[in-house]
């Protein structure tokens, strides 16, 4: 063969020469330059080792000589084609490369056809092919075959002639040796790529047969350039790990491709394709799949984030056929690992590393408290992790978090950590990559508990620490409730007592000093002294405006927790409902210890001052029935008693009002609300329940749980909750925490907008009517009690006197009685008349027929 | 302002429910009879727990009651009631110094004859004048144990001669000295009306003392013998008359001093409200006319839940003392227990409200007292309960009253017990101060009559512009 070859190559370079060399040089002159370019190929052929720079260099030198010859005559056209011609032999590494194509070019040549043809309209184009099935299907669909030299006047010519032009084609070992370029990426004369990359021009020499097979055979080629054109376009340039992760999956396919082409087309004698049909098959097989699965998601790649790649991909692995799964399987475990980083990260340390924001899980870094600054991103969880799961990883990072950088609980996490790492790494969980990097399995079972026990451990450690003896989350509930919901009312009734001298002054004039002094007495008198959280409390005074208000209205109790880790999670935002419910019923118990003080002033003053005129007045009364006529001051006896009698029912009936509204607040409103919102929701209905249901079960049907024991034992790790209080996560305990709040700062009758019926007022409006009503009365009382001690006093004098028989300043005395008895009038007449009849019977008629007419507080209506 | 009480008892019968009082008083807060306390009671229910985790059952440093109230603290960590003794014969009080040490001994005073007040309230009154100063140096005493004095509560028995007789001078005396803003209250036990009396001065007696009670007293709790030994038979369901008159006057003792302690229940056991004496009084009494009160118990019994204790309140066969067509001024009801169900006291507290005959000026609302149970007592029941009100019932009781009296008085019977001498210048003298306190009880009679008009509160007098 190789004989054969090297006189075919001789014979061949002749006839080239001869064409391109024109005749008028003469015989001798074409034999010179077919031996001289003989002699370059024999060396090309024989020297193997020598360098092909060197090979060039004697080339051109060669050329060169030759070149002055076609300069000289004119013929630079043909010069130029010349050397093209020479230039791309030297392209080819071996004699059978030169050879075939000599051949080729004679070929040609007896055709008479230029094989730099201008482009015809048949063309292979990847993008309306590319993921045809079958080569061979729809042919009317190939261009190729319909225009391609039909016969003109098939009527007259004879079947093999007719047939024959069909047969005319290019060798199929030309296309075999020119192909291998192509499916490369490569640009070779026999097929070029348009500019786009996204054609292929097909010699209209092949016919249809090879055509219709290069067809597809091309799209490899087409898909492979433009995959490595993206390649190049994109390394380096993305950002999302995971489209890198892609990217380098691709990279690795396309090396194999190459690879695999190389082989295919192996110039080593043992060729695996010796046909265009063998290569077809051998990439349909193998590569037509692949590329084109690749390319399909190159396509979108912009367009999506890493994220939706992933997805993508996971999707694909669910495809009906069977090389596409496996194909996206094998990519996906690829792809997968940049996000098994960032689950890792989070899932073991608590870190995001997500930096091109394709997590489900966000920092929010412009917000200031724990809980908003991270963020749960529900749509963004991938398909392939379960939604439930998802929660589940979401609160073990935060609480992975919480526990170290609000708890300090690192030795805890360190065997976390430890635990789980090992347990990544050894167990059956792992599925170790190429590159040794460990890749869970994301959908499997042990991966789902995995996340269940590692969810587990910490919900575990984080209901120990929140609510066990590090925070005492329950017993500061109580506590505050005890503080700001005044549950230790004795304690704030001191409060009231002791500063009720300071806090009639203005908020500027009062000096913490009095308020730390306030403090120390009320709970030395009260039964904060013997409480664990009495060094907790503290005063304050609310900001307001320059200080305008009086100590009553900014006065602000402080309870400090700022050295528990709960601290980060009820935040001032919180805390500011708790400070809202103080300051109410701060104010109602207020006016509540006032009326109380009211009382024993009322009660003193009877005793003491008024004793003597109620004996007369119950001598009167006993005498009336006899005679019934009654002097002036009889009547003015009479007068004053019953005033003061009426004052003190309207006090009660006020104290009575109020206290129902404290009754109301603190035991349906707030303790009804902590039980049912707090403990009924934080501890189990039963102590340690679980075990009792389980047992429970195992009575029932002992072949049910041995099933359900056997399931267990495949999990991971067996850590039951086992204590008393339910399993919550941080934010299952804040929002219950959060609705605990809301339901009693909302409550119907402190909402503002929540409006009664009849009046079409809201009730906290009403509320603060009667309050200041109540208010006036108390103030009025304390008038009308000063002036009564003064008309006593009075009236005594002016009976020793009229007794002692002094008239000397009877007078007098007669005038100071008379104007402390209109004073008395008048302030008898407002409490009376304005402030009871006119004001407190409407107000609170009023408000009951609200309370009535709304289901919730028909009953509370009864009790006004 | 709210503080300590000091508790004043006189008389064998306020010596005897004193002792009984102070018993109930100590188990509550977990002292024993020496004064030394018991470490206090952890509630676990609400703490964080986990499987097999022992928790502290019990705390020395920190408590929820306040114990304070009613008894110093000695740096030795002893406590001691805040509590005087008083009698004039020595039988009872050295009883309660045998059963509970815990009694200061400087704070018993016994006479030195130990002959008693042969029931008669002027051997009394006389012998407390003749010691006033020892007395006034007892309570000064005590008194300067307190950081906040609010209360001072007297437990005595009207009928007889030292709980009535020392006890309506100590009233006085109190009053003189500490009548501003101090409150005096008393827990008066009133004689059987039915039976005929053994102690034939009684109304005497009687009357002497409720015009001291009407006078200086801020509130009077009034117990009713012939009611209580009823109530006694209805709640432990003993109907066994074969026992021993000690016994029987034991568990009546009991019974009372129950109800003692359970007024203060939310003193010593804080919550949300009533943590003060003058909370409560403020609440029961309107105005100091209508300042007598009466209590009801409600039954041991486990199976009653707060709807039906507060019904059980309202039967009259648990008052303490006879109720016949009474109208009501106030309720304060007491459930004591823990984890109260409000829905059914709220559904208790108006179905009551509807039961019950308000005079027609007031609120119509029946007021709550969320007591608290104390840790110490760990018995079965699950709540128990009690009622303070002010209500009309006082008119017959002092009626009847003022009618035995009449039939003495009209005939000057007995007064010869009462007289310095027995000219008829010293008799006209005794029998007009006792006249005196007749009409003071008649007065108190006309205004809880009169209270149950609607021009009580809305008097036309009121409403005249010149009245001056």
């Amino acid at each position: 063969m190789t004989l054969d070859k090297s006189q075919l190559v001789k014979l061949y370079t002749k006839r080239l020469v001869k064409s391109l060399v024109p005749a008028e040089f003469g015989e001798e002159f074409i034999q010179s330059i077919t031996s001289d370019l003989l002699v370059s190929i024999a060396k090309v052929s024989n020297s193997s080792s020598r360098s092909t720079s060197s090979i060039t260099s004697e080339l051109n030198q060669l050329t060169n000589q030759y070149r002055t010859q076609f300069i000289s005559r004119g013929l630079q056209t043909e010069w130029v084609r010349f050397q093209t011609i020479i230039e791309s032999l030297q392209s080819f590494k071996s004699v059978d490369q030169i050879y075939n194509y000599l051949i080729f070019f004679n070929t040609l040549k007896s055709q008479g056809t230029s094989f730099i043809s201008p482009i015809r309209s048949t063309k292979t184009n990847i993008r309306n092919e590319s993921l045809r099935s079958s080569p061979l299907q729809d042919n009317s669909n190939n261009k190729f075959f319909t225009s391609q030299s039909n016969p003109q006047n098939s009527n007259t010519m004879s079947l093999d002639k007719l047939i024959n032009p069909y047969y005319q084609t290019l060798s199929e070992d030309t296309i075999l040796k020119y192909l291998s370029y192509t499916l490369l990426g490569i640009d070779s004369k026999l097929l070029s790529f348009y500019n786009d990359d996204k054609h292929i021009q097909l010699p209209t020499s092949v016919n249809s047969s090879y055509s219709g097979l290069l067809f597809n055979v091309l799209e490899c080629g087409l898909i492979y350039k433009n995959l490595i054109n993206f390649i190049e376009l994109k390394k380096g340039k993305l950002n999302s790990p995971i489209k890198v992760a892609y990217i380098r999956v691709m990279e690795s396919y396309l090396l194999e491709y190459v690879k695999d082409i190389n082989e295919i087309f192996n110039k080593n004698g043992n060729q695996r394709c010796s046909s265009l049909l063998d290569v077809y098959n051998a990439l349909y097989d193998n590569w037509i799949y692949e590329l084109r699965l690749l390319y399909s998601i190159v396509v979108d790649l912009d367009k999506v984030n890493g994220l939706d790649l992933l997805t993508k991909i996971f999707e694909l692995t669910k495809f009906g056929d069977y090389k596409i799964q496996n194909l996206s399987l094998s990519i996906l475990k690829e792809i997968i690992k940049p996000y098994n980083e960032i689950l890792q990260a989070w899932l073991i340390n608590g870190e995001l590393i997500d930096s091109n924001n394709e997590f489900f899980i966000k920092f929010d870094l412009e917000k200031d408290e724990f809980n908003d600054i991270i963020q749960f991103l529900p749509a963004r969880i991938p398909k392939f992790i379960h939604k439930n799961l998802g929660v589940k990883i979401y609160q073990i990072g935060k609480m992975i978090i919480f526990l170290t950088k609000y708890c300090n609980e690192l030795q805890w996490i360190n065997e976390y950590q430890n635990k789980y790492s090992r347990l990544i790494h050894d167990s059956s969980i792992i599925d170790k990559g190429i590159d040794n990097k460990i890749v869970l399995s994301l959908s499997t079972n042990d991966f789902q508990n995995l996340i269940k026990s590692q969810y587990q451990d910490l919900i575990n450690y984080t209901t120990n620490v929140l609510f066990g003896s590090k925070n005492y989350l329950i017993e500061n509930l109580i506590n505050f409730k005890k503080t700001y919901f005044i549950e230790n009312n004795d304690f704030i009734h001191q409060v009231i007592l002791k500063g009720n001298d300071i806090f009639n002054n203005l908020s500027n004039n009062i000096n913490v000093n009095y308020l730390s002094q306030i403090l120390e007495e009320s709970v030395s008198n009260s039964s904060m002294k013997n409480l664990k959280y009495k060094e907790r409390l503290d005063f304050r005074l609310l900001n307001t405006q320059q200080g305008s208000n009086i100590g009553w209205e900014v006065f602000m109790i402080d309870y400090k927790f700022d050295d528990l880790s709960i601290h980060f999670l009820l935040d001032s935002k919180i805390m500011i409902g708790y400070y809202k419910m103080f300051n109410f019923l701060w104010k109602l118990r207020h006016l509540q210890v006032m009326l109380e003080e009211n009382y024993i002033e009322s009660s003193t003053l009877n005793k003491n001052e008024l004793h003597n005129i109620n004996y007369q007045y119950q001598r009167l009364r006993r005498n009336s029935d006899r005679n019934g006529v009654l002097t002036i001051r009889e009547r003015k006896i009479i007068w004053i008693v019953k005033s003061f009698n009426s004052i003190n029912l309207i006090r009660n009936r006020l104290l009575n009002h109020i206290n129902v509204l404290i009754n109301h607040l603190s035991y349906d409103v707030i303790e009804n609300t902590f039980q049912a919102e707090i403990i009924e929701k934080v501890f189990k209905s039963n102590k340690f329940s679980q075990n009792k249901k389980e047992n429970l079960l195992r009575s029932l049907n002992s072949k049910f749980i041995k099933n359900l024991d056997e399931t267990n034992q495949t999990r991971v790790l067996h850590n039951d909750n086992k204590s008393n209080v339910n399993e919550l996560t941080i934010d299952g305990i804040l929002s219950i925490h959060e609705n605990y709040l809301n339901q009693i700062i909302n409550n119907k009758l402190l909402n503002e907008n929540i409006i009664g019926k009849v009046t079409r007022k809201s009730y906290i409006k009403q509320i603060y009517e009667i309050l200041d009503i109540t208010f006036q009365f108390l103030t009025s009382c304390r008038e009308f009690f000063n002036l009564l001690v003064n008309y006593v006093l009075l009236l005594k004098l002016e009976q020793q006197e009229s007794e002692d028989n002094i008239n000397i300043e009877e007078e007098e005395i007669d005038e100071d009685l008379l104007i402390v008895e209109e004073s008395l009038q008048n302030i008898i007449n407002r409490i009376y008349k304005q402030i009871y009849l006119r004001d407190y019977k409407t107000t609170i008629n009023e408000f009951v027929q609200d309370l009535r007419t709304d289901h919730d507080l028909r009953d509370l209506s009864k009790l006004f | 302002m709210p503080g300590e009480t000091i508790t004043l008892q006189a008389g064998q019968c306020g010596n005897q429910v004193g002792l009984q009082y102070w018993h109930q008083l100590a188990q509550e807060h977990g002292i024993q009879p020496d004064g030394t306390p018991l470490a206090y009671p952890i509630d676990n229910s609400l703490t964080y727990q986990q499987e097999g985790e022992e928790l502290p059952s019990t705390t020395t440093k920190f408590r929820d009651d306040r114990p304070e109230l009613f008894y110093t603290i000695s740096d030795t960590n002893k406590y001691t009631p805040r509590s005087i003794l008083i009698d004039l014969e020595p039988s009872v009080i050295n009883k309660c110094a045998n059963q509970l040490p815990m009694f200061n001994p400087r704070n018993i005073h016994l006479s030195e004859q130990g002959s008693g007040a042969a029931n008669n309230w002027k051997n009394g009154y006389s012998y407390g004048v003749e010691y006033q100063e020892d007395l006034l140096n007892l309570i000064d005493r005590e008194m300067d144990k307190c950081d906040n004095l609010s209360n001072f509560q007297l437990i005595h028995s009207v009928a007889g001669g030292t709980g009535s007789g020392v006890g309506s001078l100590l009233l006085e005396l109190l009053h003189d000295r500490f009548g501003n803003k101090k409150l005096i209250n008393t827990f008066s036990i009133f004689p059987s009306n039915e039976k005929t009396s053994d102690v034939v001065v009684q109304p005497y007696n009687t009357v002497l003392t409720l015009k001291r009670l009407i006078d200086f007293s801020d509130s009077s709790f009034i117990f009713h013998n012939d009611s209580l030994n009823s109530i006694e038979n209805l709640l432990l369901n003993n109907y066994n008359n074969s026992r021993k008159t000690d016994e029987v006057f034991e568990s009546t003792n009991k019974l009372i001093s129950y109800v003692l302690a359970s007024v203060s229940n939310p003193l010593r056991f804080p919550g949300y409200m009533y943590s003060s004496i003058e909370s409560i009084f403020s609440t029961l009494i309107p105005t100091p006319n209508l300042k007598f009160l009466t209590t009801s118990i409600a039954p041991f019994n486990n199976s009653l839940n707060e709807y039906d204790m507060l019904l059980e309140l309202l039967n009259d066969k648990y008052k303490m003392n006879r109720v016949e067509q009474t109208k009501y001024i106030s309720v304060l009801n007491y459930i004591i227990g823990q984890n109260l169900d409000q829905q059914e006291i709220r559904k208790g507290i108006i179905k009551s409200q509807n039961r019950i005959d308000f005079v027609p000026w007031t609120s119509n609302s029946i007021q709550l007292v969320h007591g608290k149970k104390s840790p110490f007592i760990k018995t079965n029941s699950k709540l128990s309960g009690i009622q303070i009100s002010n209500n009309t019932s006082i008119v017959p009781v002092f009626n009847k009253i003022l009618r035995q009296y009449d039939l003495l008085a009209k005939r000057e019977a007995y007064l010869n017990s009462y007289v310095e001498s027995n000219d008829r210048v010293e008799r006209a003298r005794v029998l007009d101060s006792f006249n005196e306190c007749r009409e003071t009880i008649a007065s108190v009679v006309d205004e809880y009559k009169s209270c149950q008009l609607d021009s009580y509160l809305d008097d036309d007098i009121l409403q005249e512009d010149e009245i001056m």
